[in-house]
């Protein structure tokens, strides 16, 4: 018997609650389903109460002053519809939203987007961390929400200069997945040790080469180029980035993030 | 029927109870079987021993969790039948590749000394776990427990494959970590 196989059968002996709670993990997907739910009816919530605002407002101060409901609203008959300000802020809070129904952002590793809108960039100026971070965007994906992340050309670095512990298990983990099971076509974005959002959509080797600027993607034709390489790279804001990475024939290498590029938040 | 009215009629000794775990747990066993064999005559010769294992069981047994400790069974006979046709390649790789990542877990030394009781060990990656969140832990065990695949438990969690990998790769980094220090040699 093998040490591998040994392990295994020691796993089997599992406590019975852990292996009971795995049985069942269909639960986690009600949750999410629950959170997009919950979500959706905030939004109209939101939809209806900014609505009757506006309405209101139209009605105070144009034609509607004059219509059948002003004289009762001038008496006092009909309360103001006006919404409660810290209702809004608290259902519009687009991190308690992505967590809700993500279930791997919940949890102390795994809670990257309201993680981060309470941490300001490690390497910026003091400023509204929502603003920075871009705000989540519904990226028309059947209604999932995505966050915008932020990135400028320049943010990211060579691989050798942004190496760190995680960097380098991120892309042993990513050479075992390539290996076992091709190249993935979503991958997860990193800071600080957390998710950030759920897994974004890649883009191919080839959509990534024709980004390179013309004398670099010459010099990746031809045999004497090496094909890309899916890695993660670092950025100088603490981000691990999925990124494709070229070898170009005098050994310098040009660097391409490999998420879509409507997913990043670019320039200041 | 509820476990207990299924454990009863073990008690009673009514063989009844094979077809009333059969009919509700039958389902269950099978997939722990299937994911380790990959052959349906394998497969269903031993689920049957697990009820014939469970018939035997009880009395004097009284299971708490009545499915978790038929997968048990399930689990440990369907070992060692792969391990007895192991010469015949069977398991489409699939188990193959399930040790081979366990591999990763292992951590190195040599100090039989060291060397505790399965229990103790499993009582030991027991506690590690319970300290993952959910998701990543529930991935741990329904890939090293129930032996299922990467796409089964990216669509069991709607997640895509690279993330159930990228996962499970650092579930098994942390449990080498722990092990090495804990000082546990397996």
């Amino acid at each position: 018997m093998t040490r591998a196989e040994h392990l295994f059968e020691i796993l089997g002996e599992l406590d019975e609650d852990l292996v009971e709670e795995a049985a069942q993990p269909a639960a986690v997907r009600r949750e999410r389903h629950w959170g997009r739910w919950a979500a959706l009816a905030a939004c109209a919530l939101l939809a209806a109460g900014l609505w009757n605002l506006s309405q209101l407002r139209m009605g105070s101060s144009g034609d509607a002053a004059s219509g059948p409901g002003a004289e009762d609203a001038v008496s006092g008959n009909i309360a103001p519809a006006e919404p409660d300000p810290s209702e809004i802020a608290g259902v519009s809070d687009p991190g308690a939203d992505s967590d809700a129904s993500w279930p791997l952002t919940n949890g102390p590793e795994y809670d990257g987007p309201s993680a981060y809108l309470t941490q300001p960039a490690a390497s910026a100026a003091p400023q509204d961390p929502a603003k920075e971070m871009g705000g989540m965007e519904d990226m028309g994906m059947g209604g999932e929400t995505w966050p915008a992340i932020p990135y400028r050309e320049e943010d990211v670095l060579p691989e050798d200069a942004g190496s760190s512990p995680e960097l380098d298990e991120l892309n042993r983990a990513l050479e075992e997945t390539i290996r076992t099971g091709g190249v993935p076509s979503e991958l997860d974005v990193y800071k600080d040790g957390q998710t950030y959002g759920p897994p974004y959509p890649l883009i191919s080797e080839e959509q990534a080469r024709s980004l390179l600027p013309d004398g670099d993607r010459a010099q990746t034709d031809g045999a004497q180029a090496s094909n890309g390489e899916l890695r993660y790279a670092a950025t100088s804001r603490g981000f691990l980035l999925p990124c494709w990475r070229f070898t170009l024939p005098d050994g310098s290498m040009r660097v391409i993030p490999a998420v879509e590029e409507r997913y990043l938040r670019t320039g200041d | 029927m509820t476990d207990i009215q299924i454990i009863d009629l073990y008690w009673a000794r009514s063989e009844e109870a094979i077809a009333a775990t059969a009919d509700t747990y039958g389902g269950y066993c099978t997939s722990i079987a299937w994911n380790i064999l990959h052959s349906h005559e394998d497969t269903e010769e031993c689920v049957s021993d697990t009820w014939h294992r469970a018939w035997r069981s009880m009395p004097p047994e009284r299971p708490g969790n009545l499915r978790v400790w038929l997968g048990k069974i399930t689990r440990n006979l369907a070992l060692d039948r792969w391990r007895a046709d192991r010469a015949d390649k069977r398991g489409g790789g699939q188990m193959e590749a399930l040790l081979s990542e366990l591999e990763g877990c292992l951590p190195a030394g040599d100090s039989p000394e060291q060397q505790l009781e399965e229990r103790e060990i499993a009582a030991d990656i027991s506690r590690w776990l319970k300290t993952l969140p959910c998701a990543p832990r529930t991935i741990f065990i329904r890939r090293y427990w129930y032996g299922d695949s990467i796409q089964q438990i990216a669509g069991m969690m709607g997640m895509g494959q690279g993330a159930v990998k990228s996962a499970l790769f650092r579930a098994r980094a942390g449990l080498k970590a722990h092990l090495e220090q804990e000082g546990i040699r397996v």
